[in-house]
């Protein structure tokens, strides 16, 4: 697997997987949100799935579930954990 | 007096915790300059009577969503003797900075660690002795939901507001100002498992959000509860109806005898009649409230957000709000109340103006009335299902209309909290405590437009009552340029005016504007108006403002006096277009 394929945005982020954030690009005020539910550069996040017709993701980090539209999640930078 | 104020993110309890503290005596109160309404009640710890103000729920104090600046609004402006901060000690970690916020503010402070009995469940264990050194300040752990270790609470309260009236100040312990500090010493008192079980939340989320049957699921539970709030809230409202009608001829009819006939006119006509009319929203308001509570405190809304957000988001919308406006169908007032779960103010208001269009039971009876008389029974179902349409269209439209007025500004990431079940406690606490809220701010608001209504219909003094010499019917007479290109005549005009008090009167109104009743009036109504007449009647009753308790909840709700006039200016407006278009094309269209 190349080492390209690993790094993607959380929006790419197939149904069942897990990543670990990378980074984070998003305004000041989103980002403090991000936060408080848990989601920080280093954490490890799981889609529990995905809404129909391109809905939210829901997402799993530590003990907090929550949702987040398609727009937010692309500018979250992941590296996908592979599991050998 | 002593001001308690709680702290907390969202989802961690503190209604509950709130509700467990104060019982039903909460209430609502204004607090100048803020556009929420923040619960307050009056509290006995040891011998001082307290204050305890419930802010809401925020992730961070000097955050930009509505909930935050209100918070830190509150705090500027208002001395707070203790704050009590709450936590979902089962989320300890990544609430951390908030605590830590709090920490750093200049009032004392005492932490609840809250749920402890699901924190129990998920095999994590806390010891709040050695979190309350490390943290400096009181720790209680506790379940709001089911009173474990409420005493310690207020033991720890009451130890507290003693030590503030002490003359001498006592000497603080020292409180972490690093977050790094905090987190070790919450690593030190709390053990987190590392692999958490698969919860029953996630076997319930399977089914609940699967791909193809979450949507199904959904319109059904929606289904099931508005069938729950109306079937049962109907007959509730009959017995409440045939009690006032009571009332009234046994008891108030003979003791107003002697009174001259327009007083007597005034005061039950008018008076009576209003509150009878706010009165017959009290069973749907707690049936609503009980409903809603269980799917709101289960978990579910955000889910049914979830669920609808892909369709929702492009009308500027949410999936809270498409569950508000589905109620909206049953009745539009507990609906409109119901929009306060979504905090965003921009999302509620657009969200308020929306449901207004949807139709209620209240309109449903003055159509079947009007479809019964003007159309075939081949025809009545259509007729009766194309008004369906056309009141989600009109919402629909008004939503894209304003949706860039009234923009959500508070970044959409939601929590989906695990399912819970509520206990009958909370549900009936929250229940009696919205009724009680409706009566206190819509009763006044109501009455005075009812005897309004009756002054207009029944004066100048002589003439028949409901009849074209009344005030109303002047005022139907002047607005007749303005309505005949809309097949609305003046009778029918009347009738619209009295509908604005309440749909539920109109059918009535037309036996007093007609002068006849039962069979005789819809026989007058089927030879003086044409079926192209009644339905640009019926959809201009649709659009144009459902009632007064509507408006005067939407009034109290969103405590904008030139929102509230938009709610009521624009769907008239929306009600004469639609109305004018229809009829319009509708005359040259059948009549060439």
């Amino acid at each position: 697997m190349s080492d390209s394929s690993l790094h993607i945005t959380l929006n790419h982020l197939a149904e069942g997987d897990s990543a670990w954030i990378t980074d984070i690009d998003v305004s000041e005020e989103l980002g403090r949100r991000l936060t408080a539910m848990g989601l920080n550069i280093g954490r490890q996040v799981r889609v529990l799935r995905r809404a129909a017709f391109n809905g939210p993701l829901h997402l799993r980090t530590g003990n907090t579930e929550l949702m987040m539209r398609l727009p937010d999640a692309q500018r979250i930078h992941i590296t996908r954990v592979t599991t050998q | 007096m002593k001001r308690i104020a709680m702290l907390g993110m969202p989802n961690t309890g503190k209604s509950t915790l709130f509700n467990r503290l104060t019982g039903s005596h909460a209430k609502v109160g204004n607090w100048p300059g803020l556009t929420v309404d923040l619960m307050t009640a009056r509290l006995l710890i040891g011998d001082q009577m307290v204050q305890l103000v419930d802010l809401p729920g925020i992730y961070d104090i000097d955050g930009y969503s509505e909930d935050e600046r209100v918070v830190t609004r509150f705090i500027a402006d208002n001395t707070i003797d203790i704050g009590l901060f709450i936590l979902n000690v089962t989320q300890i970690d990544r609430q951390l900075p908030l605590l830590l916020q709090v920490l750093n503010q200049n009032f004392p402070v005492v932490v609840v660690l809250n749920m402890a009995d699901e924190a129990s469940a998920l095999g994590i264990s806390i010891d709040p002795v050695s979190l309350a050194a490390g943290l400096g300040v009181p720790v209680c752990l506790l379940s709001a939901k089911y009173g474990q270790g409420m005493e310690q609470l207020t033991a720890s309260l009451r130890a507290e507001i003693a030590q503030q009236s002490l003359r001498d100040k006592v000497e603080r312990p020292a409180r972490p100002s690093r977050l790094e500090f905090l987190e070790a010493t919450v690593k030190s008192s709390v053990q987190i498992p590392i692999v958490m079980s698969t919860t029953r939340t996630e076997k319930i989320d399977r089914v609940l959000l699967h791909p193809w049957l979450g949507l199904p699921l959904f319109f059904f539970v929606m289904f099931l509860l508005f069938e729950l709030v109306f079937a049962v809230g109907k007959p509730i409202q009959d017995i409440f109806a045939w009690g006032f009608t009571e009332i009234r001829a046994q008891a108030l009819e003979p003791l107003t005898q002697a009174l001259p006939l327009l007083l007597q006119g005034l005061l039950l006509d008018g008076v009576y009649n209003g509150l009878n009319t706010v009165a017959s929203f009290v069973p749907i308001i707690i049936l609503f409230f009980l409903c809603m509570g269980v799917v709101e405190d289960s978990g579910y809304l955000s889910r049914a957000a979830f669920l609808m957000d892909a369709l929702m988001s492009r009308f500027g919308l949410d999936g809270r709000s498409f569950v508000m406006l589905l109620m909206g169908f049953g009745c539009n007032v507990p609906a409109l109340m119901g929009t306060r779960v979504i905090r965003s103010r921009g999302l509620r208001l657009l969200t308020m103006l929306i449901i207004p269009f949807s139709l209620c039971s209240a309109r449903m009876q003055v159509f079947v009335f009007f479809i019964a008389a003007l159309f075939t029974a081949q025809a009545a179902p259509l007729v009766l299902f194309s008004l369906y349409i056309a009141s989600i269209i009109a919402a629909m439209l008004t939503s894209l209309i304003f949706k860039r007025r009234y923009v959500n500004n508070d970044p959409f990431i939601i929590e989906m909290p695990p399912y819970r079940l509520p206990t009958l406690r909370q549900i009936i606490v929250r229940g009696t405590a919205e009724v009680g809220h409706f009566l206190k701010r819509a009763t006044r608001f109501i009455v005075a437009g009812v005897v309004l209504v009756w002054l207009l219909t029944n004066f100048p003094q002589g003439v028949a009552a409901g009849g074209p010499e009344t005030w109303a019917g002047q005022i139907g007479a002047l607005l007749d340029p303005l309505l005949s290109p809309l097949g609305i005549d003046p009778k029918l005009t009347i009738a619209l005016i009295f509908g604005f008090v309440a749909k539920e009167i109109v059918i009535g109104s037309l036996a007093v504007i007609y002068g006849q009743e039962g069979d005789a009036l819809i026989n007058s109504i089927t030879h003086q108006i044409t079926w192209i007449q009644a339905y640009s009647f019926m959809l201009f009753s649709l659009i144009y403002t459902p009632c007064l308790s509507t408006i005067a909840t939407i009034r109290t709700e969103s405590k904008s006096l030139s929102f509230s006039i938009l709610a009521v200016i624009w769907p008239l407006v929306l009600a004469w277009l639609v109305s004018f278009i229809f009829y319009q094309v509708a005359i040259r269209f059948f009549i060439a």
